[in-house]
Formats: C-alpha cells, structure tokens, sequence
C-alpha cells in the first residue's frame, strides 16, 4: 500500500516536472516570437511597433543587453532621446565592452547635447573604485567569483580531507589554494562593490525638460530644471516621488515616471 | 481655497484693521519650511539656517535635524523657538503656535559647489513631515537667479489693483468676478479677477465652486495662493472693505458668441475657541458674460491661422552655419509677444531635400504679469544626407492684433547653412516645396555617415544570465555551500573514525560476553556431570579468544599449524605452549574423561575452568603483530 502511495508520489512530480518545462519551453517561445516580432517591425520602419515589441519583452525583467541595445535604436529612430540613452546606458551597465552600445550612447547622447545641455558645475568625479567595478561586466564579475570560488573550495577540501598526503603535492596543493583564494577574494570584492552599487540605484532623466522640485509635490518650488539623458543617483522615494541628487550635490524631486532605472 | 494668513498691507493707520487681519484665520495644514538667509556664500562665511512649523495646536515632536552635508554647525539651537499668537474677538479666540529651529552654519575652506540641505523630519499629531530642501552654493559668484535653489517660501504677491464697484455692493462680504472687458475678438485676452469683500474678520475662506469657463482657452496669471492672501482697503459706496484678490485668470474666446463664466461660489466663516466655525456665510459671484466677436475677415492674409492673435515677431537661427555630413543641426524659430503662445501655430518647416528632420521640440516660457506675454521656441533637430549650401527661406506668421484691430505678418530672416563633407560640391539647395536650385558639377564623393549602429536582428533573443544571478537564489547557494559541505565533510570523517575506533571496543566487548556466555555453559555442563559437552565448551571459548585476536578463523588448525601461527604473530613462547596444552588438554578431557588422573572429575574441570580463565586473561593481554605485518 505504502509503495503504491510513493509511486504515485513520484509519477505526481514527474508530471508536475514535466509541466514545467513545457511551461518554460512555451515562454521562450513567445519570449522568441515578440523579440522577432520587435525586429521586423524596426526593419520595416515601424519604430513604434518595434518599440511595443521590445517593451512587452522589458516588461518580463529579461537582462539581455541586445534587448536593450534594439529598444535604444527604436527609441532613437522616434526621436525619444531620454528613452534610447536610458536604453543605451543599460546595454553598456549590463556589457561595457558592448562597442555598439557605447557607440550608439554617445551619438544619443550628442544630439541630446545640442537640444539642451545641462552643464553641472562642481561635479564630482565618481570614486576610483566605483569606476572599476563599473568597467566589468556584471556577469564577468560574477562568473569569475563563481569560478575561483568554487576552485579554491575544491583545492582546500582536498587539502584538508585527505589523510596522509606525500610533502609534494601537499606543497603544490597549497600554492594552488593560496592563489585561488587570493582571486576569489579579489572578485568577491568587485562583487561586493557591484552589490553596493545597486543599492544606490542610478536613473537617467527621460522626457526633454523636466522640472525638479524642492518636495515631493506639485506645489512646491522648481528648483532647476533638468534635460533627457541626465544621469542621476537616485536617493529617496516618496510615493510617486523620487528624491534625486546630481554629480555635484545639488537634491530634488521628480515623478517616479521621468526617471528610467538603471 | 483655505487661507492659512490673513496678512494686511495697508499702513497703521488702518490699525485696527491690521489687528484684525494679522491674525491666522484658519490652520490649513501645518507648514513646515526651511530657509536660509542667502543662497551664495564664501567658505568661512556664517550664514542662516532656520526651519519653521506653523500649528494651531497640534501636538509637535520627533525633530530630526536636516543632514548638513560637512557644514560646521557654529550654533545649534538647544530647542526650539516657540512664539503663540492668541488673538481674541467677536468670533473666539484663536491660538497659533510657531517653533522654529535656528542654525549657524559656515562651509569649511576647502567646501565648493551646491550643498543640499535637508530635509528635516518632523512628526505633527503623529504624521510625519519633512521640510523642503535648501540648496546653497559655496564659492564667490553671484546670487542665483529666480527660481533657483535654496529660495524660500511662496513669492511675494502681486500689488492689487483697485477693481470697479461691483454690481451688487451691499452691506455684507461678498466675491466678485471682473473682467477687464466684457466684449472681445476670438482669441483675444480677457482678465478676469475673483475677489473677495470684507466688511469684517474672518477666520476661514473656503471655495464650493469654481468658476467654470467653458468656450474659454484659460491661463492663470496669478494663481490661487495656498499660503498667505493679502488685504487691502477699499471704498465701496461709501463702505470700507477688505479686499483680497483671490485669483486672475487670462481668458481667450475660442468661439464667437455670448460665452459665460458662471458663478463662483465660497464659505467664509469665523472659528470660536475650539477650532470650530461660527457664522457661516455662503458668497457667489454674480454671473459674467463675454461677447467674442469673430475675426474681421477682410485683409485676412493667406495662410493665417486663427488662433493667432496677439502681437507677434518672429525670428529664426540655426546653432551654427557650417556643418558636415552626419551630425546634427538645430534650427530654432522663436515667436515672441502677447497673446495666446501656448496656442499660436507656428510655421511648418518646409520639406528640406536633402535633411533628414526630427520631431521639433516646443518649449512656451510665460512671462509673468496680467497680459499673457513670453516666447515659444520651436527646435528642429536636422541632420544633412550630403554636403552643399541650403537656403532656409523666411518664416511667416501672420496674425491679427486685436488693439489696432488690423492683421500683420511678421518674416524671419532667410539663413545659409553650408554643408561640408559629403557628395554634391558646391550645390545649392533651397529648402521648400518650390523647384530646387542645383549647380555645379564636381565629382561625386559618396560619404557614408554613420549615425547610430543598426540593431541585432538575431532569430532568438540572448539573454544574459550572468548579469543578474550575484542577485539570486542560487547564487547564495553557490557562497555558503562549498564552506558547509567542508564542514560537513571534516565531521563525517571524524564521526567516521570514531567509529572505527568504537567497532574495536565492541569486538572486544562482544569477545568478553561470549567468554563469559561460554565459560557460563561449561559450569552448567560441569554441575550437570557432562564431561565431554564441558570440554568441548571450554576448547571453544579459548579457540574463539584467539580468533578475535588474531582476527582469523582459527578452527580448522591442527595444533602444530596453530602453534606456529601464534609465534609467528609474536606471542611468546610460553603463552604459545600454555595454550596448546589447553587445548590438548581438552582434547583428552573429551575423549579420554576416565584416564586424565587420579583426581575426581569434577575437580578435575575446576581446574580446567580455572586455567582456561587465566589463559583468556593472558591471550587477551599479549601483543599480537597484524597478520599482513607478521
């Protein structure tokens, strides 16, 4: 009786298994046939059609850099400049070696300058390590870590488990844990650096001209006035409400909805 | 609409009316602000920082102080400065409670660039609030223009002008709506002013309804003001009046016709001792009507839109006059004047062969004051396809100005641009629908700009996994469990040899049980007179010792293989020889119970029992070799 309950126990999960993957292999499906879909649309000339395909795929909380690389291109074909910079800016944060996506960045970013071009005076520059760690790919930082981590684990368990082990693969086992845990530490630290990054997200201002008020509503006073394409830290939330502070110190608010996250 | 202050203008000698207009009417809710003396200061220089709530009573704690950003603190205050305005009068008495944090602040020498302030937190009646943010700018420079961070509070407002009488002035407060004309072209500006006529103190000002003005293009020229309203004297019909302006608004007809703005109607009210409103008055305003006459339609010029009207000139300028292929030019038509800006429709840009041209960018600045002035900026974002000169023409604008009742067209002057770098040479291109002007024929010089690298047309979309996984699940999976499983692994080892070292102690134990199960049976086989089964038990016992030492079979062994084998794992040789005698002993106990001697038999197997005691005891206690070292 008991081994009749436990096949049926098993045959329920290989269903239930099963299920999930035709679940997953449907989504990806879909996931392939918007992403196709965005494509024709650009190529024909339908910038908005392309830009609904790509943002019902952005919605899904895909991280893929070609995703944010297109959606940059179709926003810059509408001429929605703020949008394709935040785009742009997301391919470069999520691949910095992405050659295109800098490129492109830059352009966008050149017209948007000749629109309006906030000049922040007083700026300061961001700290050395915070360059650094930027100019890795978050997923390169990540493998990496991933990798010598795990490597100096399989070197010093077999360091430390094996019973009597001869002075010579002892001493290489040793040297072999010494240098990949000096690794690990080194990109555990990229890593670490990266994670305190998100927690001090950064946005890029999307419409042309944007108000910033002194508080979180309407009524209060602008203070400045800022144009697409600015990168800000953002700071604080206020309902819809977003408390922002420039390169050079100066604080305040906007709507949630000017603000593309990075 | 609630008035919050009731602030007077007029000069002492209208003292009592000050006294009456210097007190809070109503406590709307708490402000709570912070200001600074200056926007700009030195490194070094002392300056102001004094954060404000405005209650009427309710209970204020859990102050935090704002962040200063490095700022040396010269002064903090102990507490806060607390002043309460209690007036008293026909309607009760009204408290109003201020407390207000004062700060000395310097920036420390090397301290440059725009500091923010802020903000405070504060909690009134349990809900929290904060202040507002102050910047200020350290380092030499001017003071900030208008608007510009670190301002205080609301603006100044603006002068009232003394409004005709109105229609129906009686002996009571009333509001009023007047327009500044009651007779107006489509699209022409009409002010109208709302408001409000006192004949005594009050404590609150409520609008029930606003003015609607269907038909009408509205623009506020001067807000509702959510802080402060002030008031002024008039003479009305031979009565004083408090008057206080509550709004203007710029209306522009949209349609010709008998337009309506219908009535406007508010609660005043005096508030007794506990907050609550005595003598309610209900106020509407008289309903207006405005008569928009159409647009002459003679000396209409062509292309005239008839949402231009006002006064207008026109200007337009290209960022630059040389450009090359590829990048971006901005041409900028700026309208500038009084009228309706927000609507006025600007020239369309004429097809530019040759220019590829984006959605303009339309930015409408209002200059402040009551007759709607200011600019709209129109911004072109165009790129040249190839090199050559183009001739951008005029823009026109004709419009119709309603204070010389005539139409105008104001031009813009034409620009050059010239174009370098890309095929045509020394064309020349006209901008607009007309036939273009080409020349020259200079060889072709195919220049491929490159604007933005085109998209990743890939059949499936890659994803980077990497890029989010430091963030997930499994990732902490991947941190914490190399580091457990060593751990773990360390302590099944340990566990391990332990129980190696247990399973030893068992054998041993399990060695002594059956020892004393064995020796148990030989003493029964010998109470019970079964000599043979006694021999038998004991041959067993001492054969079973040596086996669990020697950790081998040992029953099979004829005495002369057995007695080697124990030399050979090290037991020395009298032991050896004790235990083949034992054994042999035991042999002849069995088979040849009647001739082992002259003693009784049963002494005889006490004997034997004791022996084979002493000799376990000897087995158990000699050192044995291992057999693969032996």
């Amino acid at each position: 009786m008991k081994r009749a309950s436990g096949w049926r126990a098993w045959f329920r999960r290989a269903v239930l298994a099963l299920a999930l993957l035709q679940a997953g292999a449907a989504r990806a499906d879909r996931t392939d046939e918007a992403w196709r879909r965005g494509n024709d649309a650009y190529l024909h000339g339908d910038y908005a059609g392309a830009v609904a395909a790509y943002e019902e795929l952005d919605r899904q909380a895909l991280v893929s850099s070609d995703l944010y690389f297109n959606l940059g291109d179709a926003y810059y074909r509408q001429g929605n400049l703020g949008r394709a910079i935040w785009s742009f800016e997301r391919a470069a944060a999520v691949d910095p070696d992405d050659d295109d996506a800098r490129y492109n960045l830059t352009q966008a970013r050149k017209i948007a300058d000749r629109r309006a071009h906030d000049k922040i005076e007083g700026a300061d520059r961001e700290p050395f390590w915070m360059r650094v760690v930027a100019s890795l790919a978050p997923a390169t930082e990540t493998w990496l870590f991933t990798a010598f981590y795990l490597a100096f684990f399989a070197v010093f368990a077999a360091l430390w488990l094996r019973r009597r082990p001869t002075a010579q693969p002892r001493a290489l086992l040793g040297a072999s844990a010494s240098i990949l845990g000096a690794a690990a530490l080194l990109t555990g630290v990229l890593l670490a650096g990266r994670a305190y990054l998100d927690r001090v997200p950064s946005g890029v201002i999307l419409p042309d001209a944007v108000a910033v008020k002194e508080g979180a509503d309407t009524n209060y006073r602008t203070s400045f006035e800022l144009h697409a394409g600015l990168r800000v830290r953002l700071l604080d939330r206020d309902q819809d409400w977003l408390r922002i502070r420039l390169p050079n110190g100066l604080e305040g608010w906007i709507r949630e909805q000017d603000v593309g996250r990075l | 609409m609630n008035v919050p202050r009731l602030k007077t203008t007029l000069p002492a000698t209208l003292a009592a009316l000050m006294a009456l207009s210097a007190r809070r009417v109503h406590a709307e809710p708490p402000a709570f602000l912070a200001e600074v003396d200056r926007n700009v200061v030195s490194p070094g220089d002392v300056f102001v920082y004094e954060v404000t709530v405005n209650t009427s009573g309710e209970r204020v704690d859990n102050y935090h102080a704002p962040d200063f950003k490095g700022l040396t603190v010269v002064n903090a205050p102990r507490g806060p400065n607390q002043s309460t305005q209690m007036s008293m009068g026909a309607g009760g008495t009204f408290i109003q409670t201020s407390y207000s944090w004062h700060y000395e602040l310097a920036a420390a020498a090397g301290q440059r660039g725009v500091i923010a302030i802020g903000p405070a937190h504060i909690r009134v009646d349990g809900r929290e609030m904060r202040s507002n943010v102050v910047n200020v700018r350290v380092g030499a420079g001017a003071a900030p223009p208008a608007g510009a961070p670190g301002s205080g509070a609301g603006a100044a407002p603006t002068p009232q002008e003394e409004a005709p009488p109105p229609a129906s002035a009686g002996d009571s407060s009333f509001i009023r709506a007047a327009p500044d004309k009651t007779k107006a072209y489509v699209g022409e500006q009409v002010t109208v002013t709302w408001s409000l006529y006192l004949t005594q103190r009050q404590d609150k000002y409520e609008t029930i309804t606003e003015s609607r003005t269907d038909g009408f293009w509205s623009e506020d020229v001067s807000p509702p003001s959510r802080n402060q309203l002030s008031l002024t004297q008039e003479i009305l019909g031979g009565r004083a009046y408090q008057v206080a302006t509550l709004f203007k608004r710029a209306l522009f007809p949209l349609q010709p016709g008998k337009l309506a703005i219908s009535p406007m109607e508010s609660e005043i009210a005096q508030v007794d001792f506990f907050g609550s409103k005595v003598r309610r008055q209900r106020l509407k305003t008289e309903p207006v009507e405005i008569e928009a006459v159409p647009l002459p339609k003679a000396g209409q010029p062509d292309g005239f839109e008839s949402t231009n009207v006002g006064k207008f000139t026109i200007a337009a300028r290209t960022d630059r006059a040389t450009i090359a292929v590829g990048e971006a030019l901005t041409l900028t038509i700026d309208i500038a004047g009084q009228g309706n800006l927000r609507n006025v429709r600007a020239p369309a840009l004429p097809r530019l062969d040759g220019w590829k041209t984006y959605e303009p960018k339309i930015t409408v600045n209002i200059d402040p004051g009551e007759t709607v002035s200011g600019k709209k900026t129109i911004e072109y974002l165009i790129l040249p396809e190839r090199a050559g000169t183009t001739m951008f023409p005029s823009f026109e604008l004709a419009y119709f100005d309603p204070a010389t009742k005539s139409y105008a067209v104001t031009k813009s002057d034409p620009l050059r641009v010239e174009v370098t770098g890309g095929s045509g040479g020394d064309k020349a291109v006209v901008a607009g629908p007309g036939p273009h002007a080409t020349g020259g024929a200079g060889p072709v010089e195919n220049v491929i700009s490159t604007e933005i690298r085109p998209i990743r047309a890939r059949a499936t979309l890659n994803r980077d996994l990497g890029a989010t996984f430091y963030r997930s699940r499994p990732f902490l999976g991947v941190l914490f469990l190399p580091p457990l499983g060593l751990v773990l692994g360390r302590f099944v080892a340990r566990v391990r040899a332990r129980l190696a070292q247990d399973s030893q102690r068992n054998r041993r134990r399990r060695v002594r049980q059956m020892v004393r199960q064995r020796l148990g049976a030989a003493e029964a086989h010998r109470d019970s007179g079964r000599r043979s089964e006694f021999y038998i038990e004991i041959d067993r016992v001492v054969r079973d010792v040596l086996a669990a030492r020697l950790r081998r079979p040992v029953a099979g062994l004829r005495m002369d293989e057995l007695r080697d084998l124990l030399l050979a794992r090290g037991m020395p040789a009298d032991e050896a020889r004790r235990v083949i005698a034992e054994l042999e002993s035991c042999d002849l106990g069995r088979f040849a119970p009647a001739e082992t001697g002259g003693t009784a038999p049963r002494e005889q197997m006490n004997a034997a029992l004791e022996r084979a005691g002493e000799l376990i005891v000897a087995i158990d206690k000699v050192p044995l070799r291992e057999e693969a070292s032996a």
